[in-house]
């Protein structure tokens, strides 16, 4: 149950709005436009909103704050702005209105180790990343034993990430991304990578998180996750808040509407 | 370094420029990673390994000895004194037009770490830079053993090397800021940057003379015109401290101190308004 007075707030999202610039690949764009297109930009009419590219407002108006101990599922169908919401929590992503505080280290892992460099070793990428999300040589060095534990990686540390599968290369992210010790951790549906062994071992650490009271922003099609771990659940539909409270209730709801839908990854 | 970041708070914008600078300046081991990745990528796989760092550059030379040299007839002042004076070019572009040709694509290649992770996206064309400047460094130890087999020691004019080195390093980031920003916008950046830099190369005292006695002739009124190549200044620069023993011409070094300082504030200005954006265009 999340009970938000008196206590701090880690993360907060205030009146939130993101927007993307999508650009239509046109097959056959011709000289004649491309000039039409031109004199429209040099007479200042030409704007966003051309037939070549459009904005697209992916989030639209976000509030909501999380506290130390909270863990908060993002639901919501594909596309409706999970993945934004915590790239703009992370700083990833700059909000166009709006603001975001977020207190503490900041912890993420949005997908499946693409920020890994394939052609280092897994041990070149783990200081490289470590170097990336703050850390030190000498802090990485304190952790790395753990990492790679935690990673089941092995021997395997040492070969080019280009290497590795998928399950790999996810496990070897989460397993960075949760070592740095962050205050706040946001995951977007990795925790579907890996068999069940992992996963579990994926469930337990959030609950660590939880006692620990850090905070944990968790996008998930799961709703057995949202029900069973989470303190809070928050329904995103085309980048609206469509509702937020009670993760079992919330979820109830979300599958109520969807007709339980088969659980998809979301990129 | 540790950072214990207490609080932070992603406002809109890239924040105060102090600021920024500080943290770029805590980004010291992260850009030394990217440094090292960079160098030991760049030959992984390959049979003669690192050699390439040699072999490249010493074909290049060669081709443009024996086309400008001996077919177009620009080594008439001396073989030696051709090949040094091409040498030393070669290598100074080598730095300048490696570390723009990485930057324009610095941003789409790092797509990966950008859409996962908040940091700084200034260290990629630093890191770039810092690569290039290894790599010249390494070149310029050469054209030293070549100066001294061919027995032209250089004096303690070559002093001069430190601070002309630091201006070339200002003009290359500068330049590679703003080609990473455009290139991360705009993928024909990349394109549009190889026509630039062939016709730099080639508007460069590189393969042929503009000064001296087998100069090529280049009319008075538009020699002017030409050297305001800041890149031009600073290779003849370099060449009157390696090679003719004298202090550089001062209003070369003024004006491309000017222009490369000019360059690395615009550059990175306009690099860090594309900070917070790189992630959702890219």
């Amino acid at each position: 149950m999340s009970d938000t007075r008196g206590r701090t707030p880690t993360v907060v999202a205030e009146d939130v709005w993101v927007k993307f610039l999508i650009r239509y690949h046109r097959a056959e764009v011709t000289l004649r436009e491309s000039f039409v297109r031109l004199l429209g930009l040099l007479s200042g009419r030409g704007g966003t909103n051309g037939r070549w590219s459009k904005e697209f407002w992916a989030l639209r108006g976000i509030n909501f704050t999380a506290t130390a101990g909270d863990i908060v599922g993002i639901i919501g169908r594909n596309g409706s702005g999970k993945s934004t919401l915590l790239k703009t929590l992370a700083g990833i992503c700059e909000a166009d209105r709006g603001r975001v505080a977020v207190r503490g280290k900041v912890g993420c892992l949005l997908s499946f180790g693409v920020g890994f460099n394939p052609n280092l070793s897994g041990r070149e990428n783990v200081y490289l990343n470590g170097s990336i999300l703050g850390l030190s040589q000498r802090e990485i060095d304190a952790r790395f034993g753990d990492i790679v534990e935690f990673s089941e990686l092995g021997p395997f540390i040492d070969a080019p990430v280009r290497t590795y599968s998928a399950g790999m290369k996810g496990r070897l992210g989460f397993s960075i991304a949760i070592h740095i010790d962050p205050d706040v951790l946001l995951l977007d549906e990795v925790l579907s990578v890996g068999d069940s062994a992992f996963r579990a071992k994926a469930g337990t650490i959030l609950d660590r998180f939880r006692s620990d009271r850090k905070t944990v922003i968790v996008a998930t099609h799961s709703m057995d996750l949202v029900r069973t771990t989470c303190t809070k659940a928050v329904w995103l539909d085309r980048g609206e808040i469509h509702m937020q409270g009670d993760p079992v209730t919330v979820a109830d709801a979300y599958a109520a509407e969807t007709g339980a839908r088969p659980k998809l990854d979301d990129v | 370094m540790g950072t214990a970041i207490t609080e932070v708070t992603w406002d809109t914008g890239p924040g105060p420029l102090p600021a920024r600078l500080r943290r770029l300046v805590g980004r010291r081991e992260t850009i030394r990673y990217l440094v090292q990745a960079n160098l030991k990528a760049g030959h992984r796989n390959k049979a003669l390994g690192n050699l390439w760092n040699l072999l490249d550059p010493a074909a290049s030379l060669a081709i443009y000895y024996l086309v400008f040299g001996v077919w177009l007839n620009q080594a008439r002042g001396g073989a030696t004194e051709y090949l040094i004076y091409l040498f030393t070019g070669v290598v100074a572009w080598r730095f300048l037009d490696g570390a723009l040709a990485q930057s324009v694509n610095c941003i789409r290649s790092n797509r990966g770490l950008i859409s996962e992770i908040n940091f700084p996206k200034a260290v990629f064309p630093l890191s770039i830079c810092f690569s290039r400047l290894y790599d010249f460094l390494w070149g310029l130890l050469v054209l030293l053993a070549a100066l001294l087999i061919a027995g032209r020691p250089p004096s303690w004019h070559a002093l001069w090397m430190v601070p002309l080195v630091a201006v070339q390093l200002a003009m290359a980031l500068g330049l590679a800021y703003v080609v990473a920003y455009l290139g991360a916008f705009f993928a024909d950046m990349a394109n549009i940057m190889s026509v630039v830099l062939r016709l730099a190369f080639y508007a460069s005292p590189i393969l042929y003379y503009v000064q001296g006695p087998h100069a090529t002739r280049i009319p008075p009124k538009y020699l002017a015109i030409y050297m305001l190549n800041p890149f031009a200044g600073l290779l003849e620069s370099y060449r009157a401290v390696l090679t003719q023993h004298r202090h550089p011409d001062p209003w070369h070094v003024l004006y491309v101190l000017g222009v490369s300082l000019a360059l690395l504030i615009v550059g990175y200005g306009l690099f860090s308004r594309g900070e917070g954006k790189f992630a959702k265009y890219v």
